[in-house]
């Protein structure tokens, strides 16, 4: 008797477990398995690239994802510029990516991502990149893709910027994102 | 926990999930699915091996982060580095279970110290005057082995533990909720109670 009563003790003090989301498995297994021997560190800590983060209404956060779309440009409306380094992006169904890298140049370092086979974002959602400096996640571009499941975005990171590593998110507005491709 | 969760309820699928899997590996303890996965990379054995600690990995995750968003995130990651580190695990060294325990601790755990440096200039002047460090990490430890056997029960058995001690029902309410003989109820609870005192029995080393 004495061990039920403190297995039942064990279950009131552990309080009920969060149910899982549904999609976690899915993404949790194409994550491991899926997964090369990657540097992906385990902590995700984000740095919200607006003042006011998820507080904004959805609109706002759109027009600001849509503003720094255009600000940093599409590929194929600015020159070409040298590639020094490259790295690849891979994820779930074939998704890919690559990540081109030029030279720093007036504190300024140019990169180009070049998405296939990534589904479009649904309404209120949409794509964005990260890149891992120190400890800290910094956002990178806010994109989507095309019907042809494309994109090719043109940036900048800053020219003396040190990073680890390099993924893509698919963000929900108002809250909420997983990783869809994470670097090879 | 030198036993494992499958060492009671070896035959237990989860039916919150939908994955197939072989139903061979079911029978297999957690430290066997851990040797599976480190030396043929069988996706099989870790989808078995999420199926048993899916809800503690993420409780515990929600738990230390308290934002779910984060968490699905450290979670995913949590078992992704299951998978990448699983060769590196040695049963003379511990249970499964307090491997994953670790491994989602740790994953919890490193993002909650980047907040904390984040606010550095906001700590409070007053010591904290909840529990300890180790307390807290002694039942954390706890609830993960706690919700993990749960998952490893019978289904009929989880239900009726589910209802009464995690949604604090009664057993005559548990009994109508389920539109069974409250005599069936008590029979489950009890039964369930003994697997698990059979699974949580051992401590943890």
């Amino acid at each position: 008797v004495s061990d039920l009563e403190r297995i039942e003790r064990m279950l009131r003090e552990a309080a009920a477990p969060v149910d899982v989301p549904d999609a976690l498995e899915g993404v949790a297994r194409r994550a491991a398995v899926g997964d090369r021997p990657a540097s992906a560190r385990v902590a995700r800590p984000r740095v919200s690239r607006w003042p006011f983060g998820r507080l904004l209404p959805a609109a706002a956060v759109m027009a600001a994802a849509a503003a720094a779309t255009l600000l940093i440009g599409v590929g194929g409306r600015t020159p070409p510029f040298a590639v020094s380094s490259s790295l690849a992006m891979t994820g779930a169904d074939g998704a890919s990516a690559t990540v081109d890298f030029g030279p720093a140049a007036g504190g300024t370092r140019p990169i180009m991502l070049r998405v296939r086979g990534l589904t479009p974002a649904p309404a209120g959602e949409y794509y964005e990149m990260w890149m891992r400096v120190g400890s800290d996640a910094v956002s990178v571009a806010t994109f989507n893709t095309g019907p042809s499941g494309g994109a090719t975005v043109r940036g900048s990171l800053a020219g003396g910027m040190s990073w680890r590593s390099c993924w893509v998110t698919l963000e929900r507005v108002g809250g909420g994102h997983h990783t869809v491709l994470r670097a090879a | 926990m030198s036993t494992s969760c499958a060492t009671v309820a070896p035959a237990i699928t989860h039916p919150r999930s939908s994955t197939l899997v072989r139903m061979d590996l079911g029978g297999l303890s957690d430290e066997q699915l851990l040797e599976r996965v480190a030396e043929r990379r069988d996706a099989d054995a870790f989808a078995v091996l999420y199926r048993r600690y899916a809800r503690a990995v993420y409780s515990l995750v929600v738990r230390l982060l308290r934002d779910s968003a984060t968490a699905d995130d450290v979670a995913q990651e949590a078992f992704a580095s299951v998978w990448r580190a699983a060769r590196g695990y040695r049963r003379e060294r511990g249970s499964a279970a307090g491997w994953l325990f670790a491994i989602a601790r740790n994953a919890a755990v490193d993002t909650t110290r980047t907040r904390v440096a984040l606010v550095v200039g906001e700590l409070p002047e007053e010591p904290d005057p909840g529990p300890l460090p180790d307390d807290e990490a002694i039942a954390e430890m706890e609830a993960f082995r706690v919700h993990a056997a749960v998952d490893g029960l019978p289904a009929r058995e989880r239900e009726v533990i589910e209802l009464a001690y995690y949604s604090g029902l009664s057993q005559s309410e548990v009994a109508d909720r389920l539109d069974i003989p409250l005599g069936t109820v008590k029979t489950r609870t009890r039964t369930a109670l003994q697997r698990l005192a059979g699974v949580l029995g051992e401590d943890e080393p």
